[in-house]
């Protein structure tokens, strides 16, 4: 079964700091894998190696993609190759001109099956995999927890808020899969190594397609104001404090 | 020169970051310590992320990768938190048997190692022979077509978890003892082997044994390298064994650096964080020179040693230094604590009692300056 | 997209619908504008949906035994063929596929998660979160038609509107065509969802990896019997240790929440979890690193180890 894994660069939200006006200063915030896709990618990893096919990567964003840590980061977790559309066009896009750069490249590969993460780690809209599908034309699923492969149908478990289905799917299909699908192995040393000599294709958005235009503009991006906090602390906790404590949640409650 | 990390050093290091924090080991190692446990639990995440086999030949299971990348990755895993005498990457030993080791030796040794578990103590020092190697007295006499050791060794690390011993004895060939002794290695469970354990001040976590060896019987083929060439072996370890410890000094000290630094900018006194302070920030900053300084002369003894240059000097003066520079790291971090730092909640606590074995352990600091000075003084020449 | 006079509403649940309507007819830019409900289900809730407040209901009968995606391709296409300004889905996670299948069929983008929606002169305003709860991001749409998924938050926060009762509901009865979503339906199961609604709860306890096993979260238990609060825990909990089940993640991702007494207990405070407890009315912390986050966002807090606090304090409440 031949597989592709999508996933997206963010900025490590850990780093984001909040400027005095309320704006975010996204600039020591690292490059990194979104945590959602890390899954997809080993959901892809696992799936080509019980049914003996292939796992390749597909991504599409600014610059940074082609950093070679971060190539190097994304194939050290088991897929053969890596494709990319690269454009600055696309650093800034929204999730509908990301799918539709995504289901442009699409047509260059050959597939059975896409995964993709639940969502973005940064923007967590979980529309690229719905929306892939649609733009691509084929069985387009989400929310899956299980993939099952029985000879030449795939079976998936899709768990939603209240019931589990179990779906089967004509291919080829996208798919987006839930974090408890796996918990994405941690790269050794051979794999990193391995990973710098595994075929990167890098195309321009011009390579694939075009981008659509947007019909949404962002206004503004800004911490959510908070609430002013008593920050009474206290920094032992003996008998005394203990006490002064629980009369802090009486009176609170 | 580059003082970059290569982009696999780093992803590495990610990895290593992940395992450790996925194992959520924090409160665990503080209740190993306490209860004076090997940490088994964090032992087992850290092979089921591959890093023991970091250094092990592919052949053997392993991945192939230079001495400097190793003692990187366990200057970070001390760093996080890891506690000392306890990482899974057994370096020390793995060079020793694939420097002086048979076939077989080195298959069984290098299993062990690629589990991470210590694949055996060495048995050096002995109550009247420390730092005064020559005075060793275990004897290892051959009869019929055997050999059978007697003797007493002490501090021996994990003793009690080790599958072998690495047992350096007198051969009774030469008068000279420096051309006398032999090693051998053998399982810690044949008949003759009896071992106690010794009651530390700190590395809770590691048993430290004297270990008593009465007419153990060993088979020719337990001689590890040549008979009499023990000692000359023994140094080759020490180079080894120095550089690769030292990564513990550089982590460690950066684990209570860390702590201290992030309470001295939130503890607050006079109505302002203690950071603040001009005495509080003077211990910082010579806090990162040392660390700085130790971390430099880590890497670049382990970049000589991959690069095939001798280190039986840089190793004897990375061991004193960063033995003596880490102690005194750490122990600012405790006073930057306060009261705090001294009590077994904080984790600084635990570093403080840790260290300070390690300007005594794989050669006193004293011994460095014996190791190196005359080392210099011929260099000078 | 200055005008707004054909708006559509949809969703899993016939309860939504009156909130649906409600917001709906406040993006309505005339007064002649149309507000239509769409349904995929059974005729059972036909009652509730025609006194929703909608001028339109077009139902698409499904019976329970049928994949709902089947039915979506004709939901889409009635949608379409009506050149909608705006179509309002309260989320769900199969109304985020549809979303995206009407959006990719609108040849737009979907805005998800809206907290707040409001038509402006210069066009509809929506509000939602980014960056893992760090911020909140404006949005507008230039041009119509707008594909809006609906928070649980905006749609509970919105009463009903009076007009609802009083507007006549035109039905129609739409046969859906063979489906063709490529998806067969094997079985179905109902998920063994704990009962458990923490949104519903004054106080909120919740665990983060301060503790070592899953034995040791009886220590929470123990203070929540005291306080007869609801237990709740961070997103490693649910998900890597697999201690609690998911109904109890708390965060961007999970639930969200605002209620009056949160107490955190062995979590650092990140913001991706606190962003589903920090309009709680007090915050309480415990946590045995002076230096953690969730100090600076606490009312009151206490530094110790919480293996010896917590039963202490749990005497203490007694």
């Amino acid at each position: 079964m031949k597989i592709v894994a999508c996933y997206k660069i963010v900025p490590d939200a850990q780093d984001i700091a909040v400027r005095f006006d309320g704006s975010l200063d996204l600039e020591r915030s690292e490059w990194i894998i979104g945590e959602y896709d890390l899954v997809a990618i080993e959901a892809a990893t696992r799936l080509a190696e019980v049914s003996a096919g292939s796992a390749v990567l597909l991504s599409a964003g600014g610059k940074e993609l082609t950093d070679s840590k971060l190539i190097k980061s994304a194939l050290s977790r088991g897929a053969q190759e890596l494709y990319c559309v690269v454009d600055q066009a696309v650093a800034n896009a929204d999730a509908f001109q990301i799918a539709s750069v995504l289901a442009q490249a699409l047509k260059k590969l050959e597939y059975d099956l896409v995964i993709c993460g639940e969502g973005s780690s940064d923007l967590y809209a979980q529309q690229v995999g719905p929306l892939l599908g649609s733009l691509a034309g084929v069985t387009t699923i989400n929310a899956v927890s299980k993939i099952d492969i029985q000879g030449n149908a795939v079976i998936v478990e899709r768990t939603l808020e209240r019931e589990v289905e179990v779906l089967q799917l004509a291919l080829p299909a996208v798919i987006s899969v839930t974090t408890d699908i796996n918990l994405p192995r941690i790269p050794q040393l051979k794999d990193i190594l391995a990973a710098g000599k595994k075929p990167v294709t890098i195309w321009s958005v011009s390579d694939v397609g075009a981008l659509p235009p947007s019909n949404v503009q962002t206004v503004s991006t800004r911490a959510p104001s908070s609430i002013e906090r008593q920050q009474v602390i206290y920094e032992d906790a003996s008998e005394e404090n203990i006490k002064k404590l629980a009369l802090d949640i009486k009176a609170a409650r | 020169m580059d003082f970059k990390k290569t982009e696999e050093q780093e992803l590495l290091l990610e990895s290593l970051r992940t395992a450790y924090q996925r194992a959520n080991l924090e409160e665990y190692f503080k209740a190993c310590d306490r209860d004076h446990v090997f940490p088994e639990k964090a032992v087992a995440a850290m092979v089921d992320a591959g890093i023991p086999s970091l250094g092990i030949p592919e052949e053997y299971g392993g991945t192939e990768v230079d001495l400097l990348t190793q003692v990187m990755v366990a200057e970070e895993a001390y760093a996080l938190g890891w506690p000392s005498l306890c990482w899974v990457n057994y370096s020390t030993e793995v060079d020793d048997i694939l420097t002086f080791g048979n076939k077989q030796q080195q298959e069984s040794v290098l299993n062990y190692a690629l589990r991470g578990i210590k694949p055996f103590t060495l048995g050096f020092t002995e109550p009247q022979a420390g730092s005064d190697s020559a005075a060793m007295a275990t004897t290892a006499t051959k009869r019929d077509g055997k050999v059978y050791i007697n003797g007493n060794k002490t501090f021996n690390t994990s003793a009690d978890r080790a599958p072998y011993l690495l047992c350096v004895a007198r051969s009774g060939i030469n008068e000279n003892p420096y051309k006398d002794f032999s090693m051998y290695l053998f399982p810690m469970d044949r008949p003759g082997i009896s071992i106690e354990k010794l009651d530390k001040i700190g590395n809770n976590m590691c048993g430290t044994f004297e270990v008593y060896l009465k007419d153990v019987e060993c088979d020719p083929s337990d001689l590890v390298g040549e008979e009499g060439k023990g000692f000359y072996q023994l140094m080759k370890n020490f180079e080894i064994e120095r550089t690769t410890i030292c990564s513990a000094n550089v982590g460690m000290a950066r684990c209570a650096y860390d702590e201290a630094v992030r309470y001295a900018g939130q503890r607050e006194q006079f109505g302002k964080p203690i950071g603040s302070f001009q005495l509080i920030q003077e211990k910082i900053v010579d806090m990162r020179i040392k660390i700085e300084n130790m971390q430099n002369m880590l890497y670049r003894t382990a970049w000589k040693r991959d690069n095939g240059q001798s280190i039986s000097i840089d190793s004897s003066l990375l061991k004193r230094y960063t033995g003596q520079a880490a102690f005194s790291v750490i122990d600012d971090a405790l006073q930057i604590m306060g009261g705090i730092g001294y009590v077994n909640d904080c984790r600084i606590s635990r570093l403080w009692r840790d260290q300070r074995v390690y300007r005594i352990m794989a050669g006193t600091e004293e011994i460095m300056v014996h190791t190196a000075g005359r080392a210099l003084l011929k260099e000078a020449l | 997209m200055n005008n707004c006079k054909n708006i559509w509403v949809m969703s899993e649940a016939a309860k939504d619908y009156p909130a649906l309507c409600t917001l709906a007819r406040t993006l309505c830019t005339t007064e002649d504008a149309k507000v239509n409900a769409l349904w995929i289900g059974s005729t059972n809730d036909q009652a509730a949906l025609e006194t929703a407040g909608a001028d339109r209901l077009a139902d698409i009968e499904r019976s329970e035994e049928e994949l709902f995606e089947n039915y979506s391709g004709c939901a889409i296409g009635t949608i379409c063929g009506d050149s909608p300004d705006a179509v309002l889905l309260a989320t769900s996670k199969r109304m985020r596929l549809l979303a995206a299948q009407l959006a990719a069929a609108l040849e737009t983008r979907v805005i998800n998660d809206a907290t707040a929606l409001v038509q402006e002169e210069q066009g509809l305003l929506a509000e939602h979160m980014v960056y893992g709860g760090s911020a909140l991001r404006r949005e507008r749409v230039s041009r119509a038609p707008a594909v809006v998924l609906v928070s649980d938050s905006l749609l509970l926060a919105l009463a009903t509107d009076d007009r609802a009762t009083a507007t006549t509901t035109v039905s129609e009865r739409i046969v859906s065509p063979e489906g063709s979503s490529g998806i067969t339906l094997q079985s179905r199961k109902a998920r063994t969802v704990e009962a458990v609604n923490l949104a519903s709860v004054p106080c909120v306890i919740s665990v983060g990896r301060g503790f070592e096993k899953q034995e040791d979260l009886q220590l929470a238990q123990q203070l929540a019997d005291c306080l007869q609060a609801e237990i709740g825990c961070t997103r490693p909990i649910a998900e890597g240790m697999g201690w609690m089940s998911h109904e109890r993640y708390i965060g961007v991702s999970g639930a969200m929440l605002k209620p009056e007494l949160f107490i955190a207990v062995g979590l650092s405070g990140q913001i991706q979890h606190m962003v589903g407890a920090n309009r709680a009315r007090t915050i309480i912390a415990l946590n045995n690193d002076k230096n953690a986050p969730i100090f600076r966002q606490a009312d009151y807090g206490i530094v110790g180890d919480l293996y010896a606090v917590l039963p202490r304090l749990s005497e203490a409440l007694r």
